[in-house]
């Protein structure tokens, strides 16, 4: 009897431990749903999960890299917001005959606009310069991102 | 043999030593929670500070201050540039604070002092040559051309400072280079604030590729007030979009057409009150040939200005009898007359002031006190001839008047 208690006992432990590698990383995850429209990238599905690594920080991040964001939507209320890492801190962006140019160079994540050539402005320390295909939330609509507002590095997106 | 002194001597040194242990657990978690709920409200704060909500941001900052006063995070977040107070918080934090933080904060009370107009410390970076051209502005030098070095970023905060004053030295001075570098970075550093549609309307002006539709439309996203003021603060310095900008500080709905423009623009400075600039619209009107519309912009004009004007408008006009009538006292607007030329039954001279205006209402004639009829007067250009009756050939005393004004009395042989 008190073998059977203590395998049920090894049983239930292994069990957590199976559960807590599989869920935790779970649990870090963020979904695309309210500002899915921000994003036109062949291959990004609306409401998949996609990992968030919270752990980086602005020196982290790369030109390229998928990020998180929050969205203040007033009364205090924070969406989610997808885009593209176009700037780190010291880059310098302008825009030109309505592209997004990061020095020197047209960005690809980022969709055209009908702003005025303007810049070049240098990335301000501890900020982003985040991008997304419509520019309605992201950094031409909003500004350079500061840590803050960041939430995390998406790990697998396209 | 069993000491009960030495086991009470035990008890006592356990129980002081578990009080100490508690009260350092005590202290310890009383730490722990004042960090926890400091950075909470540092979290809110900064969360808040996306959303604009001052109110939150300042309620949030202040708390998180008092519960980390040696953390720059927390204070910094609560301190007002501004405050001679505040800034000897800043020098309190700058004590107190981490190695790590300590150049921030100094950059922090270079910026407190440069902003409230005195000398600060010099800051290294970027940072130190934005704070250094602040300095440059408030001393009232002429805004010149900021150059940051990419190595060491600015910080947000002193950018937009420096940038704003930077902008508004730069719309004083109507230096166009200038004013489009400090409003694109603006733009580019805070689109969404209030103004913000502003600075987008101030580089859809500069940006020469621009169409005047998108010119209007990023005019339409500004507020009233704001627009008619940078529109008014623009068309001096953009002379190419002067016009439209004209158009839009007085409110001129975008799909008026051309041709009715200018009359549209007369009328509601005419109609409106305020600082506009009517002396350019009158300029545009004499340029049109729009004497009746510049005219009647006059009574709007300082009162000071309004004799000159009407002279300029009537010598354009060539109205030298109301230019005369109105008693203009400037030598070069008096109309002067050539030397006569005759022979018999004709004679010809030539009417002018010293800027080269012509009479173009035409002139008045008399023989020996006959009035010579208006058909009998000929003007080509500056040259007036006057076909003599043969009844009048002779001596005759001629006498040439421009309204009631008589210009020459002279003894002829026609």
């Amino acid at each position: 009897m008190d073998v059977l208690k203590q395998l049920l006992t090894y049983a239930f432990l292994l069990a957590l431990v199976w559960a807590g590698i599989t869920y935790l990383p779970r649990l870090s995850r963020v979904q695309l749903s309210v500002d899915y429209s921000e994003i036109n990238v062949p291959g990004v599905e609306e409401y998949k999960s996609y990992s968030l690594d919270r752990a980086a920080t602005i020196p982290m991040l790369r030109h390229g890299d998928a990020v998180c964001y929050r969205i203040a939507k007033g009364d205090d209320a924070m969406a989610n917001g997808f885009g593209y890492v176009a700037g780190v801190p010291g880059d310098l962006v302008q825009i030109t005959k309505g592209k997004v140019v990061v020095n020197g160079e047209v960005n690809r994540f980022s969709g055209d606009t009908l702003l005025a050539e303007v810049g070049p402005l240098i990335i301000p320390e501890n900020h982003v310069y985040v991008v997304t295909t419509h520019h309605n939330t992201d950094s031409v609509a909003r500004g350079p991102l500061p840590a803050a507002a960041l939430r995390g590095r998406v790990g697998d997106f396209p | 043999m069993r000491n009960p002194l030495g086991d009470l001597n035990v008890g006592v040194v356990l129980a002081a030593v578990g009080i100490v242990l508690f009260l350092v657990t005590l202290s310890i978690a009383w730490s722990s929670w004042n960090r926890w709920t400091g950075i909470a409200s540092i979290t809110t704060a900064r969360a808040r500070l996306l959303d604009g909500n001052d109110a939150v941001v300042k309620t949030r900052s202040t708390q998180a201050a008092r519960e980390l006063p040696k953390e720059a995070a927390a204070v910094l977040l609560d301190i007002d540039l501004t405050s001679p107070a505040d800034f000897t918080r800043l020098e309190a934090l700058e004590r107190t604070a981490a190695s790590r933080d300590v150049p921030l904060v100094r950059t922090a009370e270079a910026l407190s002092l440069a902003i409230r107009g005195k000398e600060p410390e010099k800051v290294g970076g970027s940072d130190g040559t934005l704070i250094a051209a602040l300095v440059d502005l408030n001393k009232g030098s002429p805004p010149h051309a900021i150059t940051l070095d990419k190595e060491s970023p600015p910080h947000h905060s002193v950018m937009v400072i420096v940038y704003a004053k930077q902008l508004q030295a730069a719309l004083l001075s109507g230096d166009r280079a200038l004013i489009k570098d400090a409003s694109g970075v603006l733009a580019l550093l805070m689109p969404a604030h209030p103004e913000g549609s502003a600075l987008a309307f101030i580089n859809a002006i500069l940006d020469p590729a621009m169409t005047t539709e998108l010119v209007s439309q990023a005019a339409s996203r500004t507020p009233d007030a704001l627009r008619q003021r940078v529109a008014r603060l623009m068309a001096p310095i953009v002379q190419e979009r002067s016009s439209d900008l004209m158009a839009i500080s007085l409110g001129i709905p975008s799909h008026t057409p051309a041709d009715q423009l200018l009359t549209a623009q007369v009328a509601a400075a005419v109609a409106q009150d305020g600082p506009i600039d009517r002396i350019a619209l009158v300029r545009r009107c004499l340029d049109g040939g729009r004497y009746d519309l510049a005219k009647s912009l006059l009574p709007k004009m300082p009162p000071e200005r309004q004799a000159e004007l009407r002279n300029i408008i009537m010598n354009q006009e060539g109205n030298l009898a109301e230019l005369i009538k109105a008693g203009a006292t400037d030598p070069a607007l008096k109309p002067r007359l050539s030397t006569l030329r005759c022979r018999p039954g004709f004679v010809a001279f030539h009417i002018s002031n010293d800027l080269g205006m012509i009479p173009k209402t035409g002139i008045e004639a008399s023989i020996n006190a006959q009035v010579v009829l208006k058909t009998a007067i000929q003007q080509n250009g500056s040259l007036f001839t006057i076909i003599v009756p043969p009844a009048q050939v002779g001596q005759a005393t001629l006498e040439v008047r421009v309204g009631d004004t008589v210009l020459a009395t002279k003894q002829v042989s026609l």
